[in-house]
């Protein structure tokens, strides 16, 4: 047994840290929040360069051939900084479905791109009124003379603005009617409208409606079936990912808090000498710490194969509830002072809030946990 | 025990409800900063000071109604509910500025200053907080020298409600260095237009310009403005702070529940995956316990006011309620973030939106949540002055 991050691991996250302390302080943070394009195509160029985007993906795809526990440790770092940049949804989520759930001639023809940064994947899941509920998807593909026409409005498509692909879900008409298909569609596709929406997270999200736009047949690149289960499981290592960067973030907002708590003078002494202040700091690294364990415990399965289903839901869960009561602690204890868009605390919010809807919200996992926990009577 | 209100306080309800949305025009948001829209809730509370409305409960002999507090608390959860133009400019004048001026200024300020508050004329503040005096407001640093019939003030003060948009503050000084620190403390009324005076915006995360600094540099304010005697002010602070406690109520009763209403609207008409919002059950469970938890609110709040109105200092039942209504905010945003799932991240102004962002804004704005005390500092007063426990 070892629940601890190796020697490796170790040196990952303090070059990630060395590097983003530097090259990503808070103001820019907040620039690229207000910049048009949304985050930095140099620093991005930089990670490339790094290995940092090809982590999760084997070598013969142009990757170094990590695992998403490396993954992991790589997004606390990111999120630490509150990096805005589309690695957790090309790399991550994009990346790792492909390589989950495409055939090996796909995966040799688009994974190369997303290790090297160069090709910028979104995902296209989310439509105007389904929520999460996953079985209401309205977009539809069907077959006509050997391209598949698609249309449909997909929502909270991260940097659609950037992206060179979208991994679009659609109900695949025709043949196999009634199942989901993960179709690759050319961004720059005839029939693609990209509208950017402002979202309080401080990534890119867009709109992009899909009118007729046209597909070769081939990048149909797998049948979902006409259940949810296999789209949930290739979601999985982005889930693990997010969870992670906020984890990163909680782990930010903790320590941001506890040097205001150290250095805020009120009644002659600082704040974190009253008990209720005290109280207030020892729940966030509470929460923090469960939030870290099942983290990388739900990572640890997902790298060795192991089924986790339950733990990967469970991480994004518990993730969401602990780090918005983290967010609220830290404002707690910060009073006005964090009401102002100046303080960096406020950043670290934000993100979190917006992290908890993205890749499973929390009436979604809610759903998966008690499936798995098989929460069903007896029929009859 | 009755709950009812008397046929003419239903009637004045009715007037003020059908005057609001006859006058409000659909287009003026309480949530715009604008200047336009500053134009207009002048001229709108003009127009309520011109029916007698806008004090309704002061004394007639300062410009008020000469009705009962019951009446103007009508007034004011009407005004929340129809979010008529930014009643919280005023608010600090008709529920806590003017009445402790009402309670320990002297009949010439009274006579001055409460008429141009109760006819819209001016707009007042309080100047209590510095950059490194919050919660521990007996240890501020502003000084006020005296200089022949003036107050020379020099200092800084941070987050004012509205400052860029009041005409005068009450600001706490300093007038005696040597004194115990709750000893030395003068209040006094500030004319914002006064040379030496500047008032510069913070950016606050709800979207919304409502806090400033002030700087007060070689500020000359007149002794007769001095509220209180000389060096008493600490005591008088409090129940300043008192008074705008105990009418969170309002914003309960009115501003709330009117998010509240608009949101279970919202709920009944959104539609996800082929059903209405509000059958599912995880929201309809969300939406029965912050339905609950606000009736109690709204009647703890009338508590409240009834209390007053009978010249009885509600203490204990004051805290209980402006914790409850702090605590209530933050519980409805986040119930009401968690429902709108994936869609409640969307600002006002962007595609897509529920309830134009408000919600949204809603949440960003519950961390401000320390105005006029955090809810540590409400415990602390509760535990002590009203459930007698040892000081900590
Ligand atoms: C929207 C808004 C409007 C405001 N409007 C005005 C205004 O018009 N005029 C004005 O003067 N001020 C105004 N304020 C300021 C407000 O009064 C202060 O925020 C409040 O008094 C708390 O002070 P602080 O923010 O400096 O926090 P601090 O006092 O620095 O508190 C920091 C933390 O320490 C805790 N703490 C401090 N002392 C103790 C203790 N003894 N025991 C336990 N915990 C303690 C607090 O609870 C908090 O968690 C406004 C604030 C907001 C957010």
């Amino acid at each position: 047994m070892n629940l601890g991050l190796s020697e490796e691991h170790e040196m990952l996250k303090k070059s990630a840290r060395d590097l983003l302390s530097q090259k990503c302080p808070a103001s820019l943070v907040g620039r690229l929040e207000e910049s048009e394009q949304g985050y930095s195509s140099e620093l991005w160029s930089e990670m490339a360069s790094l290995g940092w985007l090809g982590l999760g993906i084997p070598e013969k795809y142009g990757g170094s051939g990590g695992n998403i526990l490396d993954m992991v440790v790589l997004a606390e770092e990111t999120g630490y900084a509150a990096l805005p940049s589309p690695n957790l949804s090309s790399v991550a989520t994009c990346g790792q479905m492909l390589l989950s759930c495409v055939s090996e001639q796909d995966k040799a023809r688009l994974l190369p791109g997303i290790a090297s940064g160069k090709t910028i994947f979104s995902l296209a899941l989310i439509e105007p009124d389904t929520g999460w509920d996953l079985s209401a998807m309205a977009t539809k593909a069907s077959l006509q003379g050997g391209y598949y026409i698609i249309t449909g409005t997909k929502m909270f498509v991260p940097y659609g603005h950037v992206a060179d692909f979208f991994l679009c879900i659609a109900q695949v008409k025709g043949k196999s009617a009634g199942r989901l298909g993960l179709f690759l569609v050319d961004a720059k596709s005839p029939g693609i409208k990209i509208t950017q929406l402002k979202a309080m997270g401080g990534y890119r999200l867009c709109e992009v409606i899909f009118s007729r736009v046209k597909a070769p047949a081939q990048n149909l690149l797998c049948d979902l079936g006409r259940d949810k289960t296999p789209l949930v499981k290739a979601l999985q290592p982005g889930m693990v990912v997010q969870s992670a960067e906020m984890v990163g973030g909680a782990q930010k907002s903790l320590e941001v808090t506890l040097e205001y708590a150290k250095q805020r003078i009120q009644f002659g002494r600082p704040i974190g000498a009253f008990q209720a202040v005290q109280y207030k700091c020892t729940d966030m690294a509470k929460d923090l710490e469960g939030c870290r364990i099942i983290t990388w415990a739900a990572a640890w399965k997902l790298s060795e194969g192991l089924p986790c289903a339950k733990d990967v839901a469970m991480a994004k869960f518990y993730a969401n509830t602990a780090c918005r009561r983290i967010a609220w602690e830290g404002h707690q204890v910060h009073a006005a002072a964090a009401f102002l868009k100046e303080h960096v605390l406020q950043m670290y919010t934000r993100r979190a809030m917006a992290a908890e809807s993205n890749l499973g919200d929390s009436e979604f996992l809610e759903d998966l946990i008690a499936a798995e926990m098989k929460l069903t009577g007896k029929a009859g | 025990m009755d709950l009812n209100f008397t046929e003419e306080q239903k009637a004045f309800r009715k007037e003020v409800a059908s005057f609001i949305e006859r006058e409000l025009p659909k287009d003026i948001s309480d949530e715009d900063d604008g200047d336009e829209a500053w134009q207009f809730s002048l001229t709108f509370a003009k127009k309520l000071a011109e029916r007698g409305w806008l004090c309704i409960g002061w004394p007639t002999e300062y410009g008020g109604g000469g009705r009962s507090l019951i009446d103007q608390a009508i007034f004011g959860e009407e005004v929340y509910y129809h979010r008529a133009a930014f009643h919280s400019v005023v608010h600090a004048g008709i529920y806590f500025v003017g009445p402790g001026l009402m309670h320990f200024g002297t009949e010439e300020q009274k006579r001055r200053i409460l008429p141009l508050i109760a006819k819209g004329e001016i707009r007042v503040g309080q100047a209590f907080s510095e950059p490194e005096v919050g919660s521990d407001l007996s240890s501020l640093k502003t000084r006020a020298v005296r200089d022949g019939d003036y107050y020379v003030v020099n200092g800084q003060k941070t987050y004012q409600s509205w400052a860029r948009r009041n005409d005068m503050t009450v600001v706490a000084a300093r007038t005696d260095l040597e004194a115990n620190k709750y000893r030395g403390i003068s209040l006094m009324l500030c004319d914002l237009h006064s040379p030496g005076v500047t008032v510069r915006p913070l950016n606050t995360i709800d979207g919304l310009s409502h806090l400033d600094e002030i700087f007060f540099d070689n500020v000359r304010i007149p002794r007769q403005n001095l509220i209180g005697a000389e060096n008493d002010g600490w005591n008088n602070l409090a129940t300043i702070l008192t008074f705008e406690r105990s009418t969170s109520g309002l914003r309960v009763a009115g501003a709330r529940r009117r998010d509240f209403d608009d949101f279970v609207q919202f709920c009944r008409d959104a539609r996800r995956g082929g059903k209405a919002l509000c059958e599912n059950p995880f929201v309809r469970h969300k939406l029965v316990e912050m339905a609950t938890e606000l009736e109690v609110l709204s009647l703890l709040a009338w508590r409240v006011f009834w209390l007053s109105s009978q010249k009885i200092v509600p203490s204990t039942q004051a805290s209980a309620l402006n914790l409850g209504a702090k605590e209530w905010q933050r519980r409805f945003v986040e119930r009401a973030m968690e429902i709108l799932g994936v869609y409640g991240q969307l600002e006002p102004g962007s595609k897509g939106a529920p309830m134009n962002g408000r919600i949204e804004h809603l949440f960003m704005r519950s961390f401000g949540l320390s105005a006029a005390a955090t809810p540590e500092i409400m415990k602390n007063l509760m535990a002590v002055r009203g459930l007698g426990l040892p000081r900590g």
